[in-house]
């Protein structure tokens, strides 16, 4: 029950800085006369979002799962979280550095690997043909992937 | 109307014009799969290709492509939970339990398969019979009708969650409506929450929030799981239907039809209010129902199937009879019909009525093509639940990055989706609806400029809300959806909303 205390709070504290930024956008001078301009749809959510968090707050309402407590979390299994999201964030940061196809791979074998695949054979064979089938898909459809820097140091056409 | 049909049916029952049908439900179910391409983008890639037809020829072809690909977004819906399309979200509600948790994948496709071919041939007939009408009517729908239509699907969403989740689902839709204020303020001009940011001027992209708020986090909360067992239960494949699950579905798939079709005819309403409207209406009459909603009913995917197909074809009726596109998808067929050198709208009945029956009787035939193509396909797209969970994860990963990244071409944008992701995740690990938070994001946009439209023509009036019998309807509707929960509690005695 703490935890969806908190869950609320946390929310009322987010709508009220919503509304505090809402009140920040900038107006040109005939729409500060308007009954409706760029702040009132925002404001509006900021003030509903809020009550409802702070309602929240005082009834957490029923948690479905037998402990009111979040559900036991192994060690491992947050740690492959981590990794994944690392990894996807690495995506992110290589796609336009080493190309569509290389930093792909890199993402498929990565993952592969953290969830506990460990036959080098199939990891290399399933990342590299899905990556490859997909670039080879996008292209018969007209859609330009980018090939990388490195790609483009070498030669290869924009 | 006779002669319209028949002429219709002479126009599409050609060799050429069948296989364009059937080509172009092929084609869009197969990039309806893909991530980040929905018929949108199904549509406009195929538009260059029609070019070199006939006009009734190639509105044949592009009509099988917005079906195909409604069908293929529906399929990635339910297999690996990742909406592409809005109108599909609520596909995924009872579509993803049944082919996962149930292990009936091939069931869940065949179910959404024949649901979807009912709501379209239904829709079908109904725009046959009434679409002159319908137009009429449609147009008498003021911008706060829309606006209050809009807000009664969001209560609705919220007034149907869980029991002790009333609260949590009108939190997350505040969260949906704060979204789609990111970005610029079209009618204003201004920039709203981008922080200087020139990645945010567009906005948060509706295909960022799905994937992140139901594939990827999916697949991190199955690696939190843990669930990699060795063995994996075989998922059954088998397409039948009893007789018994037929006539379950049967009422559920005609009202849903007639919903979604008329909820299709508004301009702006669209496939997705209609699949939830039609959803949250099942929920309420099948209360005691098991396995209960939310966990693979057979009528929680029937209902917003059946919905969103009829809404398809209703789109198309301010399309072909007023010339004014009901959705985005129909707004690029309307560039197509331009293209041709036709112009819908009333005269399009008089001086092309090859075109516009054609059109309606190409609504069935593709129908009746995405169920003849797509059947025979589901014992195969059935087998990928049997792909090993660590091979499964890292693929639907990849789906919905590219996904993303496919829209904007943005780096940015696959790093919002991670924290996107990863935000989901907590709040889905403290029992916190994500359908809500989807649905108020998709609206959000419609409903500022609907109200802003409202109050302006009213010149600041807000009594104007209560001066029409419509908006008094829709009023006394939402009050009764919010108070729903409230006066349950109140007979029932429970202490938790």
């Amino acid at each position: 029950m703490i935890y969806q205390r908190l869950a609320g709070l946390a929310f009322a504290v987010l709508f009220a800085a919503y509304g505090y930024f809402a009140l920040s956008i900038q107006l040109d001078f005939w729409a500060t006369e308007e009954v409706f301009n760029a702040q009132t749809f925002p404001l509006a959510i900021a003030v509903g979002g809020t009550l409802v968090s702070l309602l929240f707050t005082l009834f957490p309402g029923a948690v479905h799962r037998e402990s009111n407590n979040l559900p036991a979390i192994q060690a491992r299994s947050a740690l492959s979280v981590l990794g994944l999201l690392i990894l996807m964030l690495a995506y992110s940061a290589l796609l336009e550095l080493i190309g569509f196809i290389a930093a792909s791979v890199t993402l498929l074998a990565g993952g592969f690997w953290i969830l506990g695949e460990r036959r080098g054979w199939r990891i290399a064979v399933i990342s590299i043909a899905v990556a490859a089938g997909f670039y080879g898909l996008m292209g018969a459809l007209g859609i330009y992937l980018e090939p990388g820097i490195l790609a483009l140091g070498m030669g290869a056409n924009d | 109307m006779i002669d319209g049909v028949l002429l219709g049916l002479a126009t599409v029952f050609t060799w050429q014009s069948l296989l364009l049908v059937l080509s172009g439900c092929l084609v869009g179910t197969i990039i309806g799969m893909l991530p980040g391409l929905g018929p949108i983008s199904a549509i406009a890639l195929m538009i260059p290709v029609t070019f070199g037809l006939e006009p009734a020829n190639g509105m044949l072809l592009l009509a099988g492509v917005y079906y195909g690909a409604i069908f293929g977004g529906s399929t990635s819906s339910i297999l690996i939970n990742a909406p592409g399309v809005a109108g599909t979200v609520a596909t995924a509600f009872d579509g993803y339990p049944m082919a996962t948790r149930q292990g009936k994948p091939g069931k869940a496709l065949a179910t959404a398969a024949y649901a979807s071919f009912a709501g379209g041939t239904l829709a079908a007939i109904m725009l046959v019979v009434a679409a002159p009408y319908l137009a009429s009517l449609s147009l008498s729908f003021q911008s706060i009708d829309y606006f209050l239509m809009m807000v009664l699907g969001l209560t609705l969403v919220t007034a149907f969650a869980a029991e002790g989740e009333h609260l949590k689902a009108l939190i997350m839709t505040f969260v949906g409506l704060a979204l789609a204020t990111v970005g610029t303020d079209l009618t204003a001009g201004v920039q709203r929450f981008t922080f200087g940011r020139m990645d945010l001027i567009d906005g948060v992209s509706f295909l960022m929030l799905a994937m992140g708020t139901f594939a990827l986090s999916e697949a991190l909360m199955m690696v939190l799981r843990g669930n990699f067992s060795a063995t994996l239960t075989v998922p059954k494949t088998g397409l039948n239907l009893s007789v018994s699950e037929l006539k379950d579905i049967a009422p559920t798939v005609s009202r849903a039809s007639v919903l979604g079709f008329f909820v299709g005819v508004l301009p702006g309403a669209g496939a997705t209010i209609a699949s939830f409207l039609s959803y949250g209406l099942e929920k309420s009459i099948g209360k005691k129902d098991l396995p209960a909603f939310g966990e693979g009913n057979i009528r929680g995917l029937a209902a917003p199937e059946a919905a969103n197909n009829a809404a398809c074809t209703g789109s198309f009726v301010p399309l072909l009879t007023l010339g004014i596109p009901g959705s985005g998808t129909t707004a690029v067929l309307l560039g197509a019909l331009i293209a041709y050198g036709i112009q819908p709208g009333p005269r399009l009945f008089v001086d092309e009525p090859q075109i516009f029956w054609s059109v309606i009787v190409s609504m069935y035939v593709g129908n009746l093509f995405l169920l003849a193509l797509n059947l025979p396909l589901i014992p195969y797209l059935a087998r990928l639940l049997t792909i090993p969970r660590q091979i499964l994860i890292p693929m639907i990963m990849f789906f919905s990055l590219m996904g993303v990244y496919l829209v904007s071409f943005n780096t940015f944008d696959l790093q919002l989706i991670v924290l996107i992701a990863l935000i989901a995740l907590v709040l889905r690990l403290l029992e916190f609806p994500m359908a809500p938070m989807l649905l108020g994001f998709i609206l959000g946009g419609m409903l500022e400029d609907n109200l802003r439209r409202a109050i302006t023509l009213s010149n600041g009036d807000w009594f104007y809300l209560l001066e029409r019998p419509v908006s008094l309807a829709l009023l006394g509707l939402i009050s009764t959806a919010l108070l729903l929960p409230l006066i349950r509690k109140l007979v029932t005695g429970r202490t938790s909303l």
